[in-house]
């Protein structure tokens, strides 16, 4: 067995280790829980640092500072220092000056998308309700329905969160409430398919246990388990009692 | 009737382990293998790639992470395989910082499997942040945007990138994202280059992607780690998408199930109040 | 005229690595001495500083993306236009409505004809227009050619007055050898003028045989036809862009470069808030303080690890397979994917609990989501795959798609325009600094 072999054999125990110290909240809060989760806080921070410096900083302002001999890119400094003043009590605007400008980008970047994103939507609303008369009778009135409903949904659901018409009109009252209806479809529908996208999550944990961790691993794991269970029960759990009894009763 | 009442009381921790216990038998039950349609988003996705032109490459955006890796990376898998079998380059795009590594690693391995050289077939870019201003600086000037690869090697030396100078040598984008960010590539370079988009969004942003599948935004879907199998049955290529579309049955049936029988409960104990 | 005169900063390369030094430590005290001066700016003038920022930098894609086609490109950009739009009309006149089995529009029935006849109208304009389009942009390319040449030869007097050497030039910003800005945009004004030539001459040749195509019924033929119409109004909008980039769109490449510096900047702010958290948790020893340790001992482990296995280039054999294999597969991506995945869980425990059926509205989403979540899995494929003929539509994997496809659809586009809205009101508001909050309510 080669040693980069056995890195992966072990970077599989590691990993399985992690999965059951997160899972093992589901039981019930414990500290074991706690220590992986700040683990893991520290490992992604680590990483993001690394990360930054080196697909960001490096490449972007180190590199073309001293290996191209572009000297003015010093000056990013000034903009990057700026976030820093927000831990500055009396020069906090500072940093609102530069998140000033950030948000003013992004409000000019969402004036171009706006454009792109709802006028196709727009004109892709207007379907015919009128059955088409060069298709077969079936296939007309079904396409027909459809368009038909489409409009239906779409005119009381706009309805419904138009909130700058007051609701009070009959008329509007009744838009509103059948849009309330048909928005049972959407979130029926979102909520099928929240389930499917976090099942699916579950399950590529499970394939994880089951065929990369080796086989070797799982008899010692259950011990483990069992071992620190014992350990949290026994000791833990049992000076957490003795703390509540010696607490004195009041009434 | 005291049945029926206990029924709305069951233990959370019993309900988990059941969970566990059926995802995991069926996930490993060949037998029980049931037959997968493939709906009209994935078979359009599958069209859009199969009719790309091979002189131009395909971008493929890469916003997940760890955290949604079990569905997004079996959809990137699937189309980048896709794109390998029919010789069209295919360049890693991440937006995520631990997803750039587990993309790359994963296209690495496909492109070994089927002969495919870094460099010549495919690329690969680091981590970026500032995807707004990226996406708009990389239409009009590619190479000023991203001037170097993963490894820091200037684009004018990798072959499959020194001729891609702007958004018309770019002839899809693959949308992988755990959250709402296809609209930026609607925005700046979809609707205005007329440049096919395929998302490949996770179960939570699935009912949303049918809006711009309608408006002719995108041009295929493929929705979640479902949509995954439905293309590697396409592709006649199972993985672990394939594998999972089982287990992910058991799972939704164990809810249903969960569901009735707290609604059966709570009727039961409704009605005891009542007498 | 396109393209702007200045000063290459290439002049000011350094010769030597400690000019070099020198200059970037000049910058960065002129970048130190502008934040010393921020810190002593009146506090009356702080919140106009504040708004002005905002306005400003939402002006620049904002103008972007609205600033008009360069002038000599208006007459055939309104050519083009035209072009494109009886194009689409012809496409859409010659597709049969709402997939037509047959895949045709029929001549012999009801409408058929006149439909075809008003696609091979459309198709005579749009070759009238392309034409026209043609002549306009070969007669401005002429005189972009012309503006080049002079531009040339300013630029050789240029290099001559400063003494411009080869090694300076080739020192230069992007990796490409840069002479003059405004000469290199004109050597891309007047090949993209070219290829936009040569792209409407291709595409007219595709529209002229498709109209060929018009006078056959047959599906195929049409559907040819359709096909080729769609992909020359497509390059006709294409050529439109590409020849109405404005003075501004140059600048963008570099904005993204420099705005993802400032970016990659603030990874400090959250490493510092993390650390300055815990680090009081460990000096006061407060319950739990192991973890803060346990969260110091992975930054560092897993920094040092990161940096070592991609600098550290004589390393043991044992650094990256310990990094890759143990750290970042092991460690941090099983951890966060657990993190994900316990939701799951939570989903099972919170659907059991608190989906009750208490009206119609509840029984109603119960209902979609049930059918959802079958149809969308084998299993849901696999009940009523027995039904076929005129009972397929009851088919839960077609119940499932209409659902998603006609009324989750519609109500996603409802909740869109009005989610779109809003964000158009929250944009206009934040780029003019009208938004109340804790920017602007408390004196800065």
């Amino acid at each position: 067995m080669d040693s980069s072999t056995v890195f992966i054999q072990i970077g599989a125990i590691v990993g399985a280790i992690c999965t059951l110290a997160i899972f093992s909240v589901l039981f019930k809060e414990n500290p074991y829980y706690r220590l992986f989760e700040h683990i893991f806080i520290g490992l992604a921070a680590g990483y993001g640092v690394f990360v930054t410096w080196r697909d960001v900083l490096y490449r972007l302002w180190w590199e073309p500072m001293i290996n191209r001999g572009q000297w003015w890119w010093a000056l990013a400094i000034a903009g990057g220092g700026m976030f820093y003043f927000i831990y500055s009590k009396k020069h906090q605007w500072i940093s609102k000056l530069l998140f000033g400008a950030l948000f003013g980008l992004g409000a000019g970047t969402f004036f171009q998308g706006f454009a792109n994103t709802y006028f196709p939507m727009i004109s892709a609303s207007f379907k015919s309700v009128v059955p088409p008369m060069d298709v077969p009778l079936t296939d007309a009135i079904v396409a027909s329905a459809n368009d038909l409903v489409f409009v239906l949904v779409l005119i009381t659901v706009m309805a419904y969160f138009f909130f700058s018409i007051d609701h009070k009109a009959k008329a509007m009252r009744g838009t509103a409430s059948l849009g309330r209806w048909f928005l049972m479809f959407a979130f029926g529908a979102m909520f099928g398919s929240t389930v499917m996208a976090r099942m699916s999550l579950f399950i590529g944990r499970v394939d994880f246990l089951v065929s990369d961790v080796p086989r070797m691993f799982w008899p010692y794991a259950v011990g483990a388990a069992i071992l620190i269970g014992l350990i949290y029960f026994f000791f833990v759990e049992k000076k957490r009692r003795l703390n509540q009894d010696a607490e004195p009763k009041t009434g | 009737m005291d049945f029926l009442v206990r029924l709305h009381k069951i233990d959370r921790r019993v309900m988990y382990v059941v969970l566990a216990a059926v995802t995991t038998t069926i996930l490993y039950t060949t037998w029980l293998r049931q037959p997968i349609e493939v709906t009209p988003e994935v078979r359009k996705a599958y069209q859009t790639v199969e009719h790309l032109p091979k002189n131009k490459i395909v971008l493929v955006s890469i916003w997940w992470g760890p955290g949604t890796v079990a569905e997004n990376r079996p959809q990137m898998e699937a189309i980048v395989r896709h794109c390998f079998k029919r010789g069209v380059p295919v360049v890693i795009l991440p937006w995520d910082q631990v997803g750039s590594n587990l993309a790359y690693n994963r296209v690495e391995q496909v492109a070994k499997e089927m002969g495919k050289v870094y460099g010549k077939d495919w690329a690969a870019f680091g981590f970026r942040p500032a995807a707004d201003q990226a996406v708009l600086g990389l239409r009009s000037d590619f190479q000023g945007t991203f001037k170097r690869d993963r490894f820091n090697t200037p684009l004018s030396e990798i072959p499959v990138m020194k001729n891609v100078k702007n958004w018309q040598q770019i002839g899809a984008i693959v949308e992988t994202t755990p959250s709402g960010t296809v609209g930026l590539w609607i925005n700046f370079i979809g609707q205005p280059y007329k440049i096919p988009i395929i998302y490949c969004p996770t179960g939570v942003m699935v009912p949303e992607g049918y809006n711009f599948l309608d408006a002719g935004q995108i041009k295929g879907m493929l929705p979640g780690l479902i949509g995954a199998a439905k293309y590697e049955y396409i592709l006649k290529q199972p993985g672990f998408a394939t594998r999972a579309a089982n287990a992910l049955s058991a799972s939704h049936v164990l809810i249903i199930l969960l569901i009735i029988l707290g609604n059966l409960g709570y009727i039961a104990a409704g009605r005891r109040e009542n007498r | 005229m396109i393209g702007i005169t200045m000063i290459p900063a290439e002049v000011f390369v350094p010769k030597s690595g400690t000019m070099l030094w020198l200059l970037v430590a000049a910058m960065t005290a002129v970048s130190i001495l502008f934040l010393v001066i921020l810190t002593q700016v009146p506090s009356r003038y702080r919140k106009p500083m504040v708004m002005a920022a905002t306005f400003i930098c939402g002006w620049f894609y904002l103008v972007e993306f609205a600033i008009p086609s360069p002038r000599d490109a208006v007459t055939a950009n309104s050519y083009l236009r035209k072009a494109e739009f009886n194009l689409r009309l012809a496409e859409h006149s010659i597709t049969p409505h709402y997939g037509d089995p047959r895949g045709r529009v029929d001549p012999k029935i009801n409408g058929g004809a006149e439909r075809i006849k008003k696609a091979r109208e459309s198709v005579d304009k749009a070759h009238l227009y392309l034409s026209k389009a043609a002549e306009e942009i070969a007669r401005i390319r002429v005189l972009r050619e012309k503006d080049y040449i002079r531009a040339c030869d300013e630029a050789e007097r240029f290099k001559n007055r400063y003494g411009l050497t080869e090694k300076m030039i080739e020192r230069s910003a992007d990796d490409h050898k840069i002479i003059d800005l405004r000469t290199k945009a004109l050597k891309k004004r007047v090949s993209d003028l070219g290829e936009a030539l040569s792209k409407i001459k291709e595409n007219d040749e595709a529209v002229m045989s498709a109209a060929a195509g018009l006078s056959d019924s047959s599906a195929s033929k049409q559907r040819e036809a359709r096909d080729v119409l769609s992909a020359a109004a497509d390059g006709v909008a294409l050529i439109r862009t590409s020849i109405s980039d404005n003075f501004l769109t140059k600048y963008q490449p570099p904005a993204s470069n420099i705005l993802s510096v400032i970016y990659g900047f603030s990874i400090g702010l959250g490493i510092l808030s993390l650390m300055t958290i815990h680090g009081k948790n460990i000096a006061k020893a407060r319950p739990g303080y192991y973890n803060s340790i346990a969260f110091y001992a992975a930054l560092i482990i897993m920094a040092v690890a990161a940096f070592l296995n991609e600098y550290w280039k004589s390393a043991p054999s044992f650094v990256k397979p310990m990094f890759q294999e143990v750290l970042f597969n092991g460690a941090l991506t099983s951890l966060q994917a657990t993190m994900f995945s316990l939701v799951a869980f939570y989903i099972v425990s919170a659907a059991y609990r608190a989906f009750r059926i208490k009206s119609a509205e509840s029984a109603l989403m119960m209902a979609a989501a049930f059918i959802v979540m079958l149809g969308i899995v084998p299993v849901g494929v696999a009940m009523t795959s027995g039904l076929h003929g005129n009972l397929s539509w009851l088919r839960l994997d077609n119940i499932q798609n209409w659902i998603m496809t006609v009324p989750n659809m519609a109500a996603q586009r409802g909740m869109a325009f009005g989610i779109g809205v809003g964000g158009l009101a929250m944009a206009l508001r934040i780029w003019l600094s009208l938004e109340r909050g804790s920017y602007f309510d408390k004196q800065m």
